[in-house]
């Protein structure tokens, strides 16, 4: 299934991903930022926080914010 | 439908319009042409001061030219931030989508406002501490006519603790209402152009939750601390000396004892003495009547001369003395009829 993913770590790139049926928010961050850590980054499903359980649905929207950002 | 919830559309449709009319402008690459010119002249006072030992001037100068080529380099990362977007920009959003984003960023900020009349979009961060020290909470108040220029919201403290030294620098990555983004630049104008408020919101947010020691117009370290005008080090409010002649703050290691009188000054109101090499104070400092250098009291004579002029001075005399035996046995010669003895050739007068 496809999904919109916004990675506003670094270049804040937004695109359409194909994700497996049945997989988890928790599942899908693993996959896409394999060297973070869930709590270090506000995890949305269309605009809301969702348990790391969550199953994830056609046409979703995931935005992906880190909590520490350095400003200049 | 609500009231709230007209407002609302309403605004996503004219914020909607608004990235219509980004889209569609033409984008003008401007070089930083004008910071580069900065630059090169910078350079050129620099070697100028060099070739002269003015170092003093050389390091103002430096600092001058690091923040210049820093701003150059910020500008060309714009420009080339601004060709990267342009290869591929973002779909625009619907009404509906912006709409949506305004509704949740009431689940994410405890304060939303959209004011329509000026065209704002607002929310209010909750209080902001960094490092055990309290900056109040932040309003970003996204300003939609402006998306497109840079910034479009401003950041403005609502309960203020600026630093000590700079009365407009609210936050540590703040100043003037202007927030310094760093890592975050590039996924705000990403967010901004595609018309995701919520993450714009949210990415301003974590970088006021964030420090970054390096590049902060102001460390937390000097935050309530005041600069020594001499050497420019914060000092600690408990720790910070004023000169005893002109009144500026000063740290410990830049007070200058006079030699003289014992008060504490700063470096422009002490000068070492042309005589005796000590270091005095304004008050203990004197131009010689002569040579018109400066000397410390101890070092003029009662009439306001150094050594070497009052040995001069004595020499003039000395020499006035001796010529002045001669005129006056002349004088006294012609008076009792004798024929006074003629005057050197040269001091004839004809």
């Amino acid at each position: 299934m496809k999904l919109f993913f916004i990675n506003n770590d670094g270049g804040g790139f937004a695109d359409t991903i194909q994700v497996r049926e049945g997989s988890t928010i928790a599942q899908l961050f693993q996959e896409r930022m394999p060297h973070g850590k869930p709590a270090d980054y506000l995890i949305r499903v269309n605009r809301q926080p969702v348990p790391e359980g969550h199953i994830l649905q056609e046409g979703d929207r995931v935005s992906v914010t880190p909590t520490k950002i350095e400003g200049a | 439908m609500l009231q709230n919830q007209k407002t609302l559309l309403r605004a996503a449709e004219r914020i909607r319009s608004t990235l219509q009319r980004v889209r569609a402008a033409t984008a003008v690459v401007e070089l930083p042409e004008a910071h580069w010119h900065e630059c090169e002249s910078l350079i050129q006072q620099i070697r100028w001061a060099e070739s002269r030992r003015w170092m003093h001037a050389v390091t103002v100068l430096s600092d001058r030219f690091e923040r210049s080529i820093v701003r150059c380099a910020e500008r060309l990362q714009e420009v080339s931030r601004q060709a990267s977007l342009s290869k591929r920009p973002a779909a625009l959003p619907t009404v509906r989508e912006i709409f949506g984003e305004l509704v949740a960023l009431s689940d994410e900020f405890e304060r939303v406002g959209v004011d329509l009349p000026n065209q704002t979009v607002s929310v209010t961060t909750e209080p902001i501490v960094l490092e055990e020290i309290g900056f109040g909470p932040f309003e970003i108040r996204l300003h939609w006519d402006r998306i497109g220029e840079r910034p479009p919201y401003d950041v403005v403290a609502l309960d203020p603790n600026p630093a000590r030294e700079s009365s407009d620098t609210t936050h540590p990555h703040v100043k003037g209402e202007r927030l310094c983004e760093g890592d975050g630049q590039m996924a705000i104008d990403r967010a901004l152009r595609a018309g995701r408020l919520l993450d714009l919101f949210q990415i301003v947010s974590r970088i006021l939750n964030t420090y970054n020691s390096g590049s902060a117009y102001v460390s937390l370290s000097d935050w309530d601390g005041i600069p020594c005008n001499d050497c420019g080090d914060q000092v600690r409010e408990d720790d910070v000396y004023a000169c005893d002649r002109c009144g500026d703050i000063l740290c410990r290691n830049c007070l200058i004892s006079c030699e003289r009188c014992d008060v504490l000054c700063c470096q422009s109101c002490a000068n070492y003495c042309r005589g005796c090499e000590a270091q005095a104070c304004t008050g203990c400092q004197q131009d010689c009547r002569g040579c018109q250098r400066l000397f410390c009291s101890r070092c003029l004579s009662e009439i306001g001369l150094c050594e070497k002029c009052t040995e001069e001075e004595d020499a003039e005399s000395l020499e006035n003395d001796e010529t002045l035996p001669d005129e006056t046995a002349a004088s006294a010669a012609t008076s009792a009829g004798e024929a006074a003895p003629l005057p050197p050739a040269a001091s004839v007068a004809i």
